[in-house]
């Protein structure tokens, strides 16, 4: 077995197959953004094709969604490099460069060229759908709790069949971007800058010409966005900011709230901040990872998650060198980095509780070393992309929670083989499943719904999409205590959704996209940059506290000072329904503005919880 | 936008006859005219208490029906032999003490239905029907002036008095605007038997007064400095219709008039605002007229949780250069608070239509028709004379 095909045996899924196949023919056009396939480079085809949905012919590779580990054949690397550059990120932005003296990269930017238009594809913005006028309680809590947030009609569609509403929107296709980005291999070199390697020159400029054609085509004509006003050179933040408001986009206009808020809870899950290295990087993490393996095995889903370059770096795997390994002997066999290692097992998967020792902890960190993603050194091809490192990889036989691993220094098949077992640990499925419905219904989930998840995840070998059906299915889900208070991107999002992005994401005016900024940093969720690797908690009494309520309180203020004449009765019954509490009437009802009626209904109990 | 403004305003010449020749006759004549007239109409959100800003000292049943918070006359700034002023006014006592200010008590809005919305609709759409008009009546009137006149906004929101079809200029704050105190109450009752957000909501009303978190009371004196700012640079052959709107007047309680968290501090801040706005305009202030107003007044009596309900009669405030105070500073008619002479036995009557006040400045300061008055601006109002004597 090639060690190419023993990494991708561990990644058979029937399951997994996220994207459909049209034959079509080489001219034909791209739905989502408006190209022909021979008008798109060759290296940039394929990511169309798949964020699109489509492709012209049978995948070369095998399977062309594995292409992040598809591992390239070790050669060219020489210990001198590793010796020399310390295994540190040899990244550095051209800020740095500026405030050292050093060398400016030239200003790319297109100067006004062309107009901007949005992709052909986007999917539209209801504006109320035909409803038989019927809206149930079932309703109201399938679209507030396990989806975002009313769209105007939602209510009214939801009611119909909830639970049907809910399942129906478990696809793949349901939380596919309708947008083109630079592939993650091209997003990292956006944060070379030009000066880094002359021996880069030849992709990051490619890759710097690709952000800004897509950036044009992706933003919405005539409205200005936070990244036309970045620093001319600052390509990460460009992108950053072209990740934060598109995954916005998605929040504001799916019709499958259910399943994108399941791609957020898995994103949050693994959570990565990005930092001046993983800026690049968190985006594509949830579009190349959370999107596509939302559904499937959670074992397929904590691999790619592991094994994400974010991921990689952010918990500094791609600094840690096996002890014995034939980089390590030449350094004084310094430990491997255990970070990544503790916690993916006390993060997650097995918990804190899960019965591990710092026996396990190393063995797994050892397993884990040599998995790493390209820097500069390694060659433009590479960097960015995961990589498998034999001089990093620590030799032997791993024991792991009493179990033997073969030894392999060609592979990452030693930390793929460990991390399939966690996957299946009972701790790690009893963790999850509380997780899971501690996000939909209570802080303190009913232990009636948990073991009925387990044996679910159990039946199926943690088939997700079996899961989040269990969860739909049963009863416990269903009843509207509102016992979730709402996170910042809850709250804008449900806003937003009823009534438009343009009020609560800013509108036409400059000022107002960087207020979106400082609105985030207030309310104190900014978007990718949770605090710690845990993650953002969803629990009511971590977001419940004076501060970030006064945000709350100027937020709503803000919003409905935007609003015109929209009746605060209106907004609440179209949006959590016409079953509010006798303070909330009487208050919202007695307002003496509009615009503090509407101030008080985003503020009320029935809006800030789901 | 200014092409159907120029159509509009072609029709409205052929309709108002020589008068109208008068008023739009072309540049030359509005060089002369209203070049550099400035309207600043401040809306006082909420229903401001107007008793427990100009009080009627000698008024017999005064003391009874305001209880607690009735004041005496000691405590005030003497305005005339009936009348009194809150203390929190200093600067707006100056100004009426010095001829440039006027206070007249009982005014009410087109409607009179006790409601915020309906009777804030009313005074900014200038009807009495809600039927009749979507736009606002400031807009209306800029429309009629077409070129020579431009129509500003000034804080978070486009108040409905300008909405229309004339353009408007809006300066918004550089960053998000405080919330209210009256808001923030309202929210913690609103939220108060919530175990989650009820006590952290709480909890933010004390730590305001620990100066812990900033609260919007009352008028925000950068509006006023930002709108003085505004009518400085502004054109000099260009009229000016500014809107300042002041939130937090609807004082069901805490309604002290010499509390700082109460009515008395929400006059202080905008007599605190009227001084900046004066300032700030230097010598222009002799080409401006300030009318600040609310959509109703309150209930004379007291109630039981320290505040006064929704009214109908209320106080208007006049300042300005161009305002004409030979018959002042106390003007108009005060139809008494006896029990007959309430309005429906708990409010001060209406004794003017605001439609008399505004009708009477845009007349007299911004030269506008009084048929156009009558019929664009306040649709069939024919009835309600415009106020004389307020300019000059």
């Amino acid at each position: 077995m090639t060690r190419k095909a023993s990494a991708l045996a561990a990644f058979e899924d029937p399951y997994c197959n996220p994207f459909t196949q049209d034959a079509q023919g080489p001219d034909a056009i791209c739905l989502e953004t408006g190209l022909r396939l021979q008008d798109i480079p060759e290296s940039y085809a394929r990511q169309v094709w798949l964020a699109a949905g489509r492709s012209t012919q049978a995948p070369q590779a095998p399977d062309s969604r594995l292409d992040f580990i598809d591992v390239p054949e070790p050669v060219g690397f020489s210990m001198a490099d590793y010796q020399a550059r310390k295994i540190q990120p040899v990244i550095s932005d051209n800020t740095a460069r500026q405030r050292a003296g050093g060398p400016v990269a030239a200003d790319r930017r297109p100067g006004g060229t062309g107009k901007p238009h949005p992709p052909a594809g986007l999917p539209p913005v209801p504006t109320g759908l035909p409803g038989n006028g019927t809206v149930t309680t079932e309703g109201i809590v399938a679209t507030n709790r396990f989806g975002l947030g009313a769209l105007p009609g939602e209510l009214e569609e939801a009611s119909g069949n909830p639970q049907q509403w809910l399942k129906d929107q478990l696809t793949y296709d349901a939380v596919r971007m309708p947008f083109a980005m630079p592939e993650s291999h091209e997003c990292v070199l956006l944060r070379m800058g030009v000066f880094d390697d002359p021996n880069l020159q030849e992709v990051v400029v490619p890759a710097i010409d690709k952000l800004e054609s897509l950036r044009q085509k992706n933003r919405t004509p005539g409205i200005p966005e936070i990244d036309d006003v970045l620093d001319a050179q600052n390509y990460q933040g460009k992108l950053f900011f072209q990740e934060i408001r598109l995954r916005d986009f998605m929040a504001c206009t799916t019709r499958a709230p259910f399943a994108e808020r399941l791609v957020r809870f898995w994103t949050n899950h693994f959570a990565i901040t990005a930092n001046a290295n993983t800026q690049t990087m968190v985006g594509d993490f949830e579009r190349t990872v959370s999107r596509r393996f939302y559904l499937g095995k959670f074992s397929n889903l904590i691999v790619r998650a592991t094994l994400h370059q974010g991921m990689l770096n952010f918990l500094n795997n791609v600094e840690s060198v096996g002890p014995n390994s034939p980089y390590g002997v030449t350094i004084g066999n310094p430990p491997a980095n255990e970070n990544l290692a503790r916690e993916v097992l006390e993060l997650h998967s097995l918990g804190s509780e899960g019965g591990y020792t710092q026996a396990d902890v190393e063995e797994l960190a050892n397993a884990l070393t040599g998995c790493i993603h390209g820097f500069a050194f390694h060659g433009a091809e590479r960097v960015g992309r995961f990589l498998f490192e034999p001089l990093l990889h620590e030799p032997g036989e791993r024991t792991f929670l009493g179990k033997q691993y073969a030894e392999d220094n060609e592979s990452a098949g030693q930390a793929i083989a460990i991390l399939n077992d966690i996957a299946r640990h009972p701790a790690t499925i009893a963790r999850l499943c509380r997780k899971i419905a501690a996000h939909f219904t209570a802080d303190t989930p009913p232990q009636g719904l948990v073991d009925n998840l387990i044996t679910v995840w159990e039946q199926t070998d943690g088939e997700l999409g079996a899961i989040y059906k269990a969860l739909v299915d049963n009863p416990l889900s269903w009843d509207n205590s509102l016992e979730k208070f709402k996170t910042p991107n809850d709250l804008l999002n449900s806003a937003a959704r009823a009534v438009g992005k343009e009020h609560v994401f800013g509108d036409n005016e400059q000022s107002r996209e960087y207020l979106l900024y400082l609105l985030y940093l207030d309310l104190g969720q900014f978007p990718f940059t949770p605090p710690t690797p845990e993650g953002w908690s969803d629990d009511g009494p971590d977001w419940a506290q004076p501060s970030p309520m006064m945000a709350r309180m100027q937020w709503a203020n803000q919003v409905a000072s935007r609003l015109g004449t929209i009746k605060p009765g209106d907004l609440l019954n179209d949006t959590v329904g016409p079953d509010i509490s006798e303070d909330t009437a009487f208050w919202t009802g007695g307002a003496a503005t509009p615009q503090q009626g509407l101030t008080l209904a985003f503020m009320s109990p029935e809006f800030q919880r789901r | 936008m200014s092409h159907f403004i120029m159509n509009r305003r072609a029709v409205l010449l052929g309709l108002s006859s020589s008068l109208a020749a008068v008023s739009f006759g072309g540049p030359a004549v509005a060089q002369t005219g209203i070049a550099g007239k400035k309207f600043v109409f401040v809306i006082l959100r909420g229903g401001m208490d107007g008793l427990g800003a100009m009080i009627p000292t000698t008024d017999q049943f005064y003391e009874g029906l305001r209880k607690q918070y009735a004041l005496e006359s000691g405590q005030l700034l003497p305005l005339d032999a009936n009348f009194g002023l809150n203390p929190f006014m200093p600067n707006f006592h100056a100004l009426a003490q010095n001829g440039e200010a006027l206070l007249m008590h009982a005014v009410g809005a087109p409607m009179n239905t006790r409601s915020h919305f309906d009777d804030q609709e009313g005074l900014e759409r200038g009807v009495s029907d809600l039927g009749d008009a979507l736009d606002g009546w400031l807009n209306r009137a800029l429309v009629a002036m077409g070129a020579e006149a431009e129509g500003i906004a000034v804080g978070i929101s486009l108040p409905q008095v300008l909405r229309g079809e004339a353009s408007i200029v809006q300066f918004s704050p550089a960053n998000f605007p405080d919330v209210d105190s009256d808001t923030l109450n309202r929210i913690v009752r609103m939220t108060a038997n919530d175990s989650l957000i009820g006590p952290p909501s709480a909890e933010i009303v004390e730590d305001t007064l620990d100066g812990r978190f900033d609260l919007d009371v009352g008028a925000d004196a950068s509006d006023f400095e930002k709108a003085a700012a505004i009518l400085v640079d502004q054109d000099p052959q260009l009229a000016s219709i500014v809107v300042i709107q002041v939130n937090g007047w609807d004082t069901h309680t805490g309604a002290d008039p010499l509390g700082n968290f109460g009515v008395g501090g929400l006059l202080g801040s905008l007599d605190d605002g009227l001084q900046v706005l004066k300032d700030g305009l230097g010598a222009e202030w002799s080409n401006t007229a300030v009318v600040a107003l609310s959509e109703f007044g309150r209930r004379v009596e007291l109630n039981s949780s320290l505040g006064f309900d929704h009214g109908t009669g209320g106080l208007a405030l006049m300042t300005g250069g161009a305002i004409n105070t030979s018959g002042g500073p106390v003007i108009g008619d005060f139809p008494g608070l006896s029990p007959s002479q309430l309005h429906e036995g708990r409010d001060l009557a209406v004794a003017t239509d605001c439609r008399a006040i505004f009708k009477g400045i845009m007349r007299d300061h911004l030269a506008l028709d009084l048929n156009v008055l009558n019929t664009d601006i306040f649709p069939d109002s024919a009835d309600i004379a415009p106020l004389s004597g307020l300019i000059g």
